[in-house]
């Protein structure tokens, strides 16, 4: 679907972050260029300057010093085409979903079609990502790559969380059950493993991003601890939480 | 005490055009060997080794790097070289030279998480854009408060009229009808709703009478998102959750 067939305004847009970028096409390309200057200057090194032949030999390089400056161009060429790639990237947020642009193609996804989203820690990039599954073998990633990733995976939250209260209160009015991470929403309460704890009997809940704590009424405090998984829509919970039982440290 | 009026955001400061000053200075120094070697490489019948070329190298990327630094200062937009200037008049928000009435004003602004915060405004004249400020100063959240002091002394009125006359009210994805709100799929029927709470990140809660969550709205995403409660109250005139 491209834009041309959504509804309602762009009301915020999201770029990649081209400073980001050009830090590391700048880092790199730099490294590259070292590299080769210090290669060349030890294969350009006359036999004759060195005292020790055997150092000479063990450092001297058989290719010519062109070679390398083709490999770094190689090399700079491919960064240029990332940049250019991800300097194409845009995602505009709309009523209804979002089009994410890049590498001249447009996608629209629209908040229902988010099958669910996983927020974990990139070790190489040494940051947050937010994952978006959009079905079994499809899924999107928003990280650091864009300016202001983390106003816009607040933003995909907020939509999601609305979206999935929906489904949770449609599903317990129906009678059903319904789960998210290792904790079950029931017509009449949660459930966790063998635990259950009904509404009415819960006097306040609180996060602290890690865990949840639930607290029971007139019981010393014991109510349900809910650590934080690592599960798709696990971080959804606090949302779901804050429809059924209200802000937290209240109810 | 008076409210404070005027908000003014700096452009390019004097210290910003001497470091680019600076880095031109630098970067064509750097370069001028790099090109001299070149342009002989080229030219004479007796061409210097490509080694001193190549030994040359980085200096020339620290050149290029230091020139494109510099002429950045060029590529910003307007706004960002000669600054920004809100006036905020009875009538009128007035941004530089321009003037945009409080009646069609639309705000949205978030804050990001980065170390230091940074708040991004965004202003639009009806569904217009107008206006993108992101900055870090404490300014900011003062200059946002009023800004949404002013909307909601204009439009809150207008919003309740239109509503009581029977039109539909839309806050982005959020239309208030005469009996329910809908917002995407979740639908908040008014007759149901008997208590609503908002966090300070502006997370709104609806509970029925039984006390029951009936949906979650994020204000804060929404356009003029931080009218939605005193709407609420006004049109449902009853009181909200303590929270």
């Amino acid at each position: 679907m491209n834009r041309k067939s959504v509804n309602g305004i762009a009301w915020y847009h999201f770029y990649t972050d081209t400073a980001l970028q050009w830090r590391r096409v700048g880092f790199l390309l730099t490294s590259v260029i070292f590299g080769v200057v210090f290669l060349v200057s030890f294969s350009s090194t006359p036999a004759s300057c060195c005292p020790y032949e055997s150092e000479t030999e063990a450092f001297s390089w058989t290719t010519t010093p062109w070679e390398f400056i083709l490999a770094s161009g190689a090399i700079a060429i491919y960064l240029g085409i990332r940049l250019l790639n991800a300097r194409a990237k845009r995602i505009d947020v709309y009523d209804d979903g979002f089009v994410i642009a890049a590498r001249g193609n447009q996608h629209f996804v629209r908040w229902q079609e988010i099958k669910g989203m996983k927020v974990f820690q990139s070790l190489l990039r040494q940051s947050f990502v937010y994952r978006l599954h959009l079905s079994q073998d499809q899924h999107f990633d928003i990280n650091n790559d864009i300016a202001q990733w983390m106003a816009l995976g607040a933003l995909i939250y907020a939509r999601m969380s609305e979206v999935l209260a929906r489904q949770l209160l449609d599903t317990l009015q129906s009678g059903a059950s319904y789960s998210v991470a290792d904790v079950t929403f029931l017509p009449d309460g949660l459930r966790q493993g063998e635990q259950f704890v009904s509404y009415d009997d819960i006097q306040s809940w609180q996060t602290d991003g890690s865990k949840v704590t639930i607290r029971c009424k007139g019981n010393a405090g014991v109510g349900m601890l809910v650590r934080h998984s690592r599960e798709t829509n696990a971080e959804f919970l606090t949302a779901l939480l804050y429809v059924m039982l209200g802000s937290p440290q209240t109810h | 005490m008076q409210a404070k009026n005027q908000f003014k955001f700096p452009g390019t400061t004097q210290n910003q055009i001497l470091t680019m000053a600076l880095l031109l200075t630098l970067g064509t120094f750097f370069m001028i060997p790099g090109v001299l070697l070149l342009a002989a490489r080229f030219t004479r019948d007796n061409p210097p080794d490509d080694a001193y070329l190549i030994q040359q190298l980085p200096l020339m990327i620290f050149a290029v790097i230091s020139i494109g630094f510099a002429l950045r200062f060029f590529l910003r937009p307007r706004w960002k070289k000669k600054g920004a200037e809100f006036v905020l008049r009875h009538n009128s928000l007035q941004i530089n030279e321009e003037k945009y009435s409080w009646e069609r004003l639309t705000l949205l602004s978030f804050v990001e998480l980065s170390q230091p915060p940074r708040t991004t405004l965004q202003l639009f004249e009806g569904e217009r854009g107008i206006f993108i400020l992101t900055r870090v100063e404490p300014l900011m959240s003062e200059l946002i408060q009023r800004l949404r002091e002013k909307i909601e002394e204009t439009q809150l009125p207008q919003l309740i009229e239109r509503w009581q006359q029977g039109e539909t009210l839309r806050f982005g994805n959020l239309t208030i009808h005469q009996t329910q709100l809908l917002q995407n799929d979740q639908v908040i029927l008014l007759d149901e709703a008997k208590s609503w709470s908002q966090d300070e990140d502006g997370t709104l809660s609806i509970r029925d009478r039984n006390g029951r969550g009936m949906g979650i709205i994020f204000t804060q995403w929404l356009p003029n998102g931080f009218l939605l409660l005193p709407l609420l109250d006004a049109i449902k005139g009853e009181s909200k959750d303590e929270s």
